[in-house]
């Protein structure tokens, strides 16, 4: 069935899958890592520009706060569901490895609709890069830019993240339950890590 | 080959939709970025990558493809892909050297003689960049994504899937680079400098970062293939004692891939997002930080030099010990010089902005680290020179390749010192002498690293020996009319002649025809290979499995080696390189 489980055992290799991922992860917090750094990195450093003294926006000064809190719960709360369909799979519970996986789906797709509401909220408000707001006050500008970029990032990552989860759950309608139970594990690697990154955005984009 | 044109017209078509159609009211720029997203999505799917996601979901393998088509296609197999990226780095390296070209002629005389100055530096940005992707992929994706499995003993790359993906994201960032003179072109060199790449709306400018970034996927998802690779699936036997140099080198350069590139895709997405959504990331008026793209931009381009350079060190170590017939000198310490390398490569980015406005202070450390690094470089040169000591050399052609390489990085690395030194790179910043040292090491040492590897390696690639003499002939031509273009680039650099201008003073013109028509026997070196290529993979003597009489696991397949590589598991007893010991 699947060409990586029916190995030739005189062929010494392991399964790479494992030791693939977490080198991608790695690759990945440097991506996150590189716009984090950037973001403390200007928040300390730029302090005055032309225009004069650059004010950074104060914590919870803006809109969507709530909505953060939220949707930080709402992942949390995936993990928890994801590590469930996993610890299903590997124990060869098909039906509920399904059901923990599609409550994984579910909460992912909660936080994308509460994100598009709280990115509804902040722009009805003007603060998005280029309104007249953000022109006008160079804090909030910057602010803005790491804000949205981040978090848009961050949300292409929970994208990505659901399409390997709905792929997970789409082969194991009659796989053998080994195969589901590794893919399992690759596809809560990476939402793990989604996770994570968030954990690091919410202070710093919401908090400080 | 029908599907890969079907992908293509596929892929296009959704641009121009998402150009002109859907994606319109949202301006020409963010249209621009939408509709390449989709278009390269649909290409991907199309070309094969819808049928990857089904095999991975269902475990189903799709049908295997014969003969050409099968070099057209998204096929998973290491040797398929290698010979992918050789062909594609080949094909992109005579397109950057006719850019080369085009420059040359250019600057045959002071005044304009074709182009415009606008013209001239999207000619040479186009020439930068193309000939960039040639070195990053040529050496470690197209040489090691071929040899790399074979030298380990493993049937194929740790995710073959993933290694089709990472070759299939080139050819649209390819496209997507040359379409960008006919769209309005992109004045910033290379390397896309901030505020230069901010401002401006062309849309060649939004092309040529859309096109690194895909690159840069690529290029991730190479690196993690190859170390999951070596991790994962050596033979039995086969310690971190008894890896080849080559599969070392390549080891570090995915290691640069994995921990660099993310940072400049960051850089490059910052700079889109400027573009495209108002964001101020480098916009000092807003808040922005300028120089903050230079830090970013240096910290993976800075050690991208080493992931072009190091397979092709490793190429080379690899080939002098087997003409040479005796052990690689020091063995262990060069692999353990060519990860110091790599730790080091992470350090040393600011050397290149001594003249930015950055903090003074960075200067020193970031001087001191960059001439750290010559000691494992040094160590790797004296290596290659006790391999030859008192060796009963066979001057066969990829020992010349190699050798050329070895005296063209020499003068690359000892012109890098004034480079590094803060003081003298004050003067010397932005002029020609860079430009010069700049190619001493990587086309000097990478480009003929990878010749020496590719004339190594070609009889095992395609079971038929390349024509000697020709080979001989082309390596001769291409060393004499490399030196002889670049080394007056030295003379006229210290004397001020500045990079990205084509017009300089009259006094400079008998240095500069001279390079010109230099370059003209670099360009006929091209000419001979291409010939020799065409001939011999039809016409060649067969090779049989060991033609140049060595050690490592890949000599032990047939050549070309057939689908899963080896009939049985090898295994592994001693090093890597004992000539003279048992043979």
């Amino acid at each position: 069935m699947d060409a990586a489980i029916t190995m030739d055992a005189d062929w010494r290799e392991e399964d790479g899958g494992r030791v693939g991922l977490w080198l991608f992860i790695l690759s990945e917090i440097l991506l996150f890592g590189a716009f984090l750094a950037s973001y403390v990195g200007t928040r300390l450093g730029n302090t005055e520009c032309a225009l004069g003294v650059v004010a950074w926006p104060e914590a919870g000064h803006l809109p969507g706060l709530a909505m953060a809190a939220l949707n930080t719960v709402i992942l949390l709360t995936s993990s928890y569901t994801m590590v469930r369909a996993i610890a299903r799979a590997e124990r060869g519970d098909r039906a509920g490895f399904r059901a923990n996986m599609i409550a994984t789906i579910a909460l992912g797709l909660g936080f994308l609709v509460v994100k598009s509401a709280e990115y509804a909220l902040k722009v009805s408000h003007g603060y998005y890069p280029g309104s007249e707001l953000a022109k006008l006050n160079p804090g909030l500008s910057i602010f803005l830019s790491y804000y949205y970029a981040l978090t848009l990032l961050h949300g292409l990552h929970i994208l990505a993240g659901l399409v390997w989860n709905g792929v997970a759950l789409y082969a194991s309608g009659d796989a053998p339950m080994p195969a589901v139970a590794r893919r399992a594990e690759y596809a809560g690697l990476y939402w793990h890590f989604v996770d994570v990154a968030w954990v690091f955005l919410f202070p710093l984009l919401y908090l400080i | 080959m029908t599907e890969f044109f079907a992908a293509f017209v596929a892929g296009i078509a959704v641009f121009v939709a998402g150009y002109f159609g859907l994606a319109a009211p949202l301006g020409p720029q963010a249209a621009c970025v939408l509709g390449y997203l989709a278009a390269l999505f649909v290409f991907l799917g199309v070309v094969g990558g819808a049928k990857a996601l089904r095999t991975y979901a269902t475990g189903v393998e799709p049908d295997e493809k014969h003969g050409a088509a099968r070099y057209f296609s998204f096929d998973v197999d290491h040797k398929v892909v290698g010979i992918q990226y050789t062909a594609a780095a080949l094909v992109i390296f005579l397109v950057g050297g006719t850019f080369a070209l085009l420059m040359r002629l250019e600057l045959a005389r002071h005044g304009l003689q074709f182009l415009t100055p606008d013209q001239y530096v999207t000619v040479m940005s186009l020439h930068g960049i193309t000939m960039v992707v040639v070195a990053l992929i040529a050496t470690a994706g197209g040489l090691g994504n071929f040899i790399v499995p074979l030298q380990l003993g493993a049937r194929d790359m740790a995710f073959p899937r993933m290694n089709a993906l990472s070759f299939w994201l080139l050819p649209p960032a390819v496209v997507l680079l040359l379409a960008s003179p006919l769209l309005g072109g992109l004045d910033f060199g290379w390397t896309a400098i901030a505020p230069l790449s901010t401002q401006g709306t062309t849309i060649g400018k939004q092309m040529f970062l859309l096109a690194f970034v895909t690159a840069g996927f690529s290029s991730i998802f190479s690196g993690v293939n190859f170390l999951a690779t070596v991790l994962t699936m050596r033979a039995q036997g086969m310690g971190w004692a008894r890896v080849p140099i080559f599969t070392w080198s390549v080891i570090a350069s995915s290691i640069i891939q994995i921990m660099g590139t993310s940072v400049v895709a960051a850089s490059l997405i910052m700079v889109t997002f400027d573009r495209v959504l108002h964001t101020s990331f480098f916009n000092a008026a807003l808040g922005g930080n300028v120089l903050l793209y230079q830090h970013l931009f240096w910290y993976y381009s800075h050690p991208a030099v080493y992931i072009m350079i190091l397979p092709a060190f490793g190429a080379v170590l690899e080939i002098l010990p087997v003409y040479a017939r005796k052990p690689l000198f020091a063995y262990h310490i060069v692999a353990g010089a060519l990860i110091t390398i790599t730790a080091l490569s992470f350090i040393v980015w600011a050397h290149h902005m001594f003249t930015s406005g950055m903090w003074m202070l960075l200067k020193l450390p970031f001087m001191v680290n960059t001439e750290l690094i010559s000691i494992p470089t040094g160590v790797v040169f004296l290596a290659a020179l006790g391999t030859l000591w008192r060796a009963k050399i066979r001057l066969d052609a990829p020992m010349l390749w190699a050798l050329a390489m070895i005296t063209n990085f020499l003068i690359g690395g000892l012109t890098g010192i004034p480079l590094a030194d803060a003081p003298t790179d004050l003067h010397l910043h932005d002029t020609w002498f860079i430009v010069a040292h700049f190619h001493f090491t990587i086309m000097g040492g990478a480009v003929f690293g990878f010749f020496a590897g590719f004339h190594h390696w070609f009889p095992k690639m395609t079971g038929r020996r390349l024509n000697e003499a020709l080979a001989k002939t082309q390596c001769a031509l291409m060393f004499i009319g490399f030196n002889a273009v670049f080394i007056p680039l030295f003379w006229l650099g210290n004397h001020g002649m500045r990079r990205h201008v084509a017009d300089f003073p009259a006094w400079m013109d008998p240095v500069q025809t001279f390079a010109s028509f230099a370059a003209l026997l670099v360009a006929s070196s091209a000419l001979v290979f291409a010939y020799n290529v065409f001939s011999s993979s039809r016409n060649g003597e067969p090779a049989g499995e060991n033609p140049w009489e060595a050690l490592t696991l890949e000599w032990n397949a047939p050549s070309p080696p057939p689908h899963g590589n080896f009939k049985t598991p090898p295994v592994v007893t001693r090093e890597p390189y004992d000539y003279g010991v048992v043979s």
